[in-house]
């Protein structure tokens, strides 16, 4: 039990992707303006990693050594391409805002890098617990990331967009102006910063109070 | 003594993490199977991780392919009719393509049924996109969908269910800065449209330009969006690409008779708009 705790635990906080791994940060980086595209972008790659993990795990004694990376980036190509058309087929307006983010799921390091790590080496069952923990933490990043940089950047926070429903709330009154940087490109950098400059100063806490 | 004490906290860390790292968390599964690595081995592998991927996207696009369809279909229809009134037909099917071969553009037209049994074109949509622009958009491709009053040939304004004001400029497509140029979808720029012809008349000034005000500021009637001049000068571009497109083929839009449900011949007399002046000077 605790094992698996710990598997599944590990991607949200100590082996954080985005704020301890670093990886993955294209994605988070761009797609970050809204907590919305965050929350779309963060299920789309829990799914793609959740699939390759299991594909990957299912056939790690059958693959030999040698091919193996044009294996998993098969496997994992796949699986994006599977998400992109589902999405295009039935939220049509994610798809349209993510645009180009979601073919690049192929390359985010998260995914290779849990297949050559986890997957390649561990068990079914451990292999879905790591896919889950790290999509998991991917995606809470990039929903507060999002959320952050939507509330202060465009003063609204946005869970919820298809067709003509739309779950928005308001923070900053329309007529004054946000803090506009803050959905912009250098605005991702900011907030990430500051993310990773937050998770840092509670660790460096939590150690001293344990040593 | 004191060098023990400091090495056990330490220790601890490292301790922490060792059962959860990346490289460390062999089961061993991977080592106890050694492959021979022969090229046959290794190619027909491969060849058939990728066959099965194959088979899976071509099922997956079998199944996603009509409702891709729709949902772009769809898409376009709620364009279409944001920017139409409520039509006696449907202005998809009875839509007609114009323009030169190769640059055809295609003009729904919303029908009214009349009391005596015509149906006259009342207004149309017409679709145009960034392309050969002079005024390049910030970033990529802008789609604008433009509703026209085809008696007066302005573009349609009107009031919302809620009692909004609304002009019939939709932006189906972009992908300019958001918080920047993404204000183009804003009312508050696009009322610059209500009510303009070809000519940038409206119902309260004179004849002004297709520019923004930064580009003239006595003539040009656009308030471009502040920090997205380029933006709003694109979206301009393609308003008035639109009502070109009308203006050019305005005969043809009236009259010709392609899946509309009545027939035009008998709608033609009735039609209470003047012989539209023809020659339309470009501003």
């Amino acid at each position: 039990m605790s094992d698996t705790s710990k598997i599944v635990s590990r991607g949200f906080w100590s082996e954080n992707p985005v704020l301890v791994l670093l990886l993955g940060l294209c994605p988070t980086l761009a797609v970050t303006t809204s907590a919305y595209n965050g929350l779309g972008m963060g299920v789309a790659t829990l799914t793609v990693l959740l699939g390759s993990n299991i594909c990957i795990s299912l056939i790690r004694n059958i693959i030999p050594k040698k091919v193996r990376i044009p294996c998993f980036i098969v496997v994992i190509a796949t699986f994006v391409t599977l998400v992109d058309m589902t999405l295009e087929a039935f939220v049509n307006n994610l798809h349209a805002s993510l645009g180009l983010f979601i073919p690049l799921i192929v390359v985010n390091c998260i995914i290779l890098g849990r297949a050559e790590a986890w997957a390649s080496r561990n068990t079914l069952g451990k292999s879905i617990l790591d896919a889950v923990g790290m999509g998991l933490g991917f995606t809470i990043t990039l929903f507060l990331l999002g959320s952050v940089r939507e509330i202060l950047g465009n003063g609204t926070l946005t869970l919820f967009q298809y067709q003509e429903t739309l779950v928005q709330f308001r923070f900053i009154a329309k007529s004054t102006d946000p803090i506009l940087v803050m959905i912009l490109p250098p605005g991702a950098f900011i907030a990430l910063g500051f993310f990773i400059a937050g998770m840092n100063a509670i660790q460096s806490r939590m150690k001293k109070k344990a040593g | 003594m004191t060098d023990k004490v400091e090495a056990k906290p330490e220790a601890k860390p490292v301790a922490k993490t060792d059962d959860a790292p990346l490289p460390a968390s062999q089961d061993g599964a991977a080592a106890s199977t050694p492959q021979p690595d022969s090229a046959t081995r290794l190619v027909l592998t491969l060849m058939g991780v990728t066959l099965v991927a194959g088979a899976a996207l071509a099922g997956a696009h079998v199944i996603t392919k009509d409702r891709i369809a729709v949902a772009k279909a769809r898409k376009k229809l709620t364009s279409i009719k944001k920017v139409l009134p409520k039509c006696s037909n449907n202005p998809v099917t009875d839509a007609i393509k114009v323009g030169a071969k190769g640059k055809k553009t295609e003009v729904y037209r919303c029908r009214k049924n009349q009391p005596d049994g015509s149906s006259p074109v009342v207004a149309v949509a017409i679709g145009q996109s960034s392309d050969g622009n002079k005024n390049k958009p910030y970033s990529g491709v802008i789609r604008v969908m433009v509703g026209i009053d085809v008696k007066s040939g302005k573009i349609r304004s009107y009031k919302t269910k809620t009692g909004k004001s609304e002009v019939a400029v939709v932006i189906v497509k972009h992908s300019e800065t958001p918080g920047l140029g993404s204000k183009a979808e804003d009312y508050d720029f696009r009322k610059a449209y209500v009510g303009r012809d070809l000519k940038g008349k409206d119902t309260t000034s004179g004849g002004k330009m297709w520019l923004t005000k930064k580009d003239n500021v006595q003539l040009g009637f656009v308030d471009a969006i502040s920090g997205a001049t380029v933006t709003s000068r694109a979206v301009t571009e393609i308003v008035k690409k639109a009502l070109t497109v009308f203006n050019r083929n305005k005969t043809a839009i009236r009259t010709t008779v392609k899946g509309s449900p009545k027939p035009a011949t008998g709608a033609k007399p009735v039609e209470p708009i003047e012989p539209a002046p023809t020659k339309e000077k470009q501003p």
